[in-house]
């Protein structure tokens, strides 16, 4: 087994079955990290604990007491996550010399006890607010999908992706405000899954939008999503059948999620389409006008995200070391600053309306899908030299992804293909707030579907 | 019998034993409305449905399946209701004309199926909002406990109280955001149920505060205001049973409440606590931290009223006619205006704070009792002429009561006694969030304690 290719159910089959060692795999991942020329992945590894958390796991699954099917596989967590004596900077400079967290955050404590080996914490544009992953204070983990031009890793969770991609841990967890999971899961050609707000526990996480934040892992497959979902909830990682697509609706909006979308991924998305109506899936292309809704919204009152991430960070945001921070991420941060009260209490509204109006539309057999990003990771270099570069591909990478938390969304992210540049792109699916077991069972054969 | 001094519950059990016919009883209050004197207390009567009601009641009664114990008995509901075929005028002038409503409000339509019968829609503070019950629009109900010179009804649910206190109809219903129920209640010698929030519900109900605003009756005793809460939910089939007050606890708040109280307030305040700590409910008296942190969040950014209200309402003050609305009640929706969204959140995240830190001070049965307003009905002629005073005593008037919406504590107010000009004073005991069916079953022992001597 190639470990730095495997998934992280067939990383805890091998272990279960004796065929790998606990140890020998974190080392290998260890050694992996240590070596690797893409130095700015990981902010923080862990070794000394992940070595005796792996030992532990060898252990237990010598004695055939094991945690289940992850315990001794490896993992890697955004630099959000509180984590006992390592420092949560939140890629931030203004944090770089904080106190270290005293405790692990609780979905870190949830999979320390499923026997889940901590590799370390990943990198992330600072405070996690943009879609596109660059870092001017930690370095920006580079996409391991170009191996000429350095590309953006996408953003927030831009470290979990390449560390992913990369084979410097086998799953990832991130979390997403606007498409920080589904983004960098997308431009690294891996499976991501955003959870319904409040399915998560967020204990420990440091926060940006306490409404909108969600957690979520960056994996090689859906069965990793989903053994993991139920990892980060306290409970056994068990799998569900896959749900049969016999029933299912695949709604297609002909408004708003391809304006603007680059060639090739409108073109691999329907490929993954016609995959799906050849596997007999019901295909509904129609207007969805609750989509043009949330932009109208938006541009009349902006957004919660906004208002709350500038209510959360504004003592840094107007404090005395502002300029310390990186200007793009302070600008945008920043646009909270001049929403008023009526301004959120519309927003607000909005969201609940919307909401409705999409749990109406998708009932308890649609999905909605549409293409994940509208560009694929953009040459780094591009983005530095022009603010605007770096605005138009920030808001292409998030347009379809940020529709999906305004509108209370649980949602995939699978990989459709790549591009002329071999760059990945992705096939996302939104389903209900709430039915985030419908979505993980549906998305098992959804997967099989593209991938056959 | 004088009809208009019975109880809804007497009203009912008279019908139920045939000392009385529905229709008789209809007649009964749509005569008083109609003879009485200040007519500013009704702003609609809605005659003909009230009549068409009680028919039907009087022939469920003959048949002997009347629809619970308030079968037959009318209501008075507040003016931003929607009762069908009618306007909802939420007191103002800009929609004294606009169309009618197309249906009953959920509330109403509840009313309906436990058989009470609809007598009309009854006049408040211009959308609700302030704790006085002034109204230029629609005239400002007399206090019927005034002697020497005419006094505030109290409001918002101005109209709600005067109607019952008056004998215009057994029972009101009315709407509390700040004390919008509890303080015409106390002003008028009424009891007055405030829910929590999400337990009554508000649509069709013309919104002031979606996160403060809650429904409640007004109603002569404990058990009125506790059918009527079936009633409002449809969930006539169980009624809270009164409970023993031997494990009960009152917690008295050392600070806030009292400040500015006058004598009979707080006299009238303590001779109801020694009569319940005679009936074996422990007193305890101490500070709540809490309350000053909800002020500081007040100072800092704000009240979560005017955010909302803004939201609501300024789309009216900046509309064609904002002119014509009641520059004492624009002054305050205007203060919405200028909070930012990070005013908001920071008050929400506050409430919420404080919201779980009270829940860990109030374990077991305890509720948190207070003088409901710390001022008897003012007169009106000073409020009228200078708006510093309308604001000042306003702001004294909804001390009390607002802590309830602020912490969303159900509660109810209770009549304490009067002061030397006759007037009513009000004790108020609030429980936890979601404590509603508690509270209930612990007011109904509660009055009876009170009212022995």
């Amino acid at each position: 087994m190639n470990l730095g290719e495997a998934t992280a159910a067939e990383i805890g089959r091998a272990l279960q079955a004796g065929a790998l060692d606990a140890v020998a795999v974190t080392e290998f991942f260890l050694d992996r990290i240590a070596a690797s020329d893409n130095t700015a992945v990981y902010t923080a590894v862990t070794a000394e604990r992940a070595l005796s958390e792996a030992k532990a796991a060898a252990l237990r699954l010598k004695k055939g007491n094991s945690r289940g099917p992850l315990d001794g596989v490896p993992i890697s967590w955004k630099d959000l996550f509180d984590m006992t004596d390592t420092v949560t900077t939140c890629g931030s400079a203004l944090y770089r010399d904080n106190p270290p967290a005293t405790e692990d955050a609780a979905a870190v404590a949830h999979g320390a006890a499923a026997g889940m080996v901590v590799l370390g914490k990943v990198g992330l544009p600072e405070f996690a607010f943009s879609g596109l992953g660059l870092n001017p204070h930690y370095g920006t983990p580079i996409n391991p999908h170009d191996s000429k031009t350095p590309r953006a890793p996408g953003g927030s969770s831009g470290g979990s992706g390449v560390s992913v991609a990369a084979g410097l841990a086998p799953v990832s967890i991130g979390t997403d405000t606007g498409g920080s999971v589904r983004i960098p899961a997308c431009f690294n050609g891996l499976v991501g899954y955003k959870s319904s707000e409040g399915h998560i526990g967020k204990g420990g996480l440091a926060a940006l939008s306490p409404t909108l934040d969600t957690i979520g892992p960056l994996a090689r497959s859906v069965e990793d999503c989903i053994l993991l979902e139920r990892v980060l909830r306290g409970r056994r990682p068990t799998l569900m059948p896959a749900a049969p697509l016999d029933n299912v609706t695949l709604i297609v909006p002909t408004n708003v999620v391809f304006d603007g979308a680059e060639a090739a991924i409108v073109a691999n998305f329907d490929t993954a389409i016609e995959k799906l109506a050849r596997a007999g899936v019901r295909i509904r292309r129609e207007a969805v006008p609750v989509l043009d809704d949330v932009l109208t919204l938006s541009q009349r009152h902006g957004s919660l995200a906004w208002a709350e991430a500038w209510h959360m960070l504004r003592h840094l945001l107007e404090g005395p070391d502002y300029t310390k921070m990186d200007f793009r991420v302070w600008h945008d941060l920043s646009l909270g600053k001049s929403m008023t009260a009526d301004d959120v209490l519309h927003v607000l509204d909005g969201h609940t309306r919307m909401r409705a109006v999409v749990a109406d539309l998708l009932g308890s057999d649609g999905l909605m899908v549409m293409p994940t990003t509208k560009n694929t990771a953009p040459a780094i270099a591009d983005l530095e030299a022009s603010w605007q570069t770096f605005n138009i591909n920030n808001w292409l990478a998030l347009a379809n992804t940020n529709l999906g938390n305004i509108l209370g969304v649980c949602a995939l992210t699978l990989p459709s293909g790549t591009n002329a540049n071999n760059m990945p792109t992705g096939f996302m699916v939104y389903a209900p707030g709430g039915q985030d077991e419908r979505l993980l069972a549906q998305g098992l054969s959804i997967e099989a579907v593209l991938r056959g | 019998m004088d009809i208009s001094t019975l109880t809804a519950a007497q009203l009912g059990r008279a019908m139920r034993d045939k000392k009385l016919d529905p229709v008789e009883v209809t007649e009964h209050f749509l005569s008083r409305i109609a003879a009485h004197a200040d007519q500013s207390v009704f702003i609609t009567v809605t005659a003909e449905r009230a009549r068409q009601e009680a028919k039907a009641s009087a022939a469920r009664y003959a048949k002997g399946h009347p629809l619970g114990p308030l079968d037959g008995v009318p209501v008075a509901w507040k003016d931003l209701v929607d009762v069908r075929g009618v306007t909802t005028t939420c007191a103002s002038e800009i929609f004294r004309t606009r169309a009618p409503a197309e249906d009953d409000a959920p509330i109403v339509k509840n009313c309906a199926a436990a058989g009470m019968v609809v007598l009309g829609k009854v006049n408040l503070t211009e959308f609700a909002f302030s704790g006085l019950g002034l109204n230029p629009h629609f005239g400002t109900p007399i206090n019927p406990h005034s002697t020497d010179t005419p006094r505030a009804p109290g409001g918002s649910s101005s109209g709600s109280a005067v109607a019952v206190a008056a004998g215009l109809a057994p029972i009101a219903i009315g709407t509390d955001t700040g004390g919008s129920v509890r303080i015409p209640a106390a002003f008028n010698g009424l009891v007055g149920y405030k829910s929590s929030q999400g337990h009554i519900s508000k649509e069709r109900v013309q919104p002031l505060s979606l996160t403060l605003d809650t429904i409640g009756p007004l109603g002569k005793s404990v058990e009125d205001c506790v059918l009527m809460e079936r009633a409002l939910c449809r969930q006539l089939v169980v009624v809270p049973r009164p409970a023993g007050l031997a494990d009960l606890k009152l917690v008295v708040p050392e600070n806030l409440v009292f400040e500015e109280a006058q004598d009979a307030v707080v006299a009238n305040f303590e001779a109801m606590l020694s009569r319940l700590s005679a009936a074996g409910v422990a007193i305890e008296r101490r500070r709540f931290d809490v309350f000053d942190a909800m002020l500081e969040s007040s100072a800092a950014h704000g009240t979560l009223a005017t955010a909302e209200a803004f939201y609501n309402l300024g789309r009216y003050v900046d509309g064609p006619e904002g002119g014509k609305i009641d520059r004492r009640v624009v002054s305050r929706i205007e203060r919405g205006r200028s909070q930012t969204a990070a005013d908001y959140i920071a008050i929400m995240e506050a409430r919420r704070t404080l919201n779980r830190k009270l829940g860990a001070e109030m374990e077991g049965p305890t509720f948190i009792a207070m003088p409901t307003v710390a001022i008897t009905a003012p007169e009106i002629a000073p409020l009228e002429a200078d708006d510093e005073v309308f604001h000042a005593t306003n702001l004294t008037a909804l001390r009390n009561t607002m802590l309830g919406n602020y912490f969303d504590l159900p509660g109810f107010t209770v009549p304490s006694g009067v002061d030397g000009q006759g007037l009513p004073t009000g004790i108020l005991f609030n429980a936890f969030t979601g404590q509603d069916e508690l509270l209930m079953c612990y007011m109904q022992s509660m009055q009876q304690a009170m009212q022995r001597n």
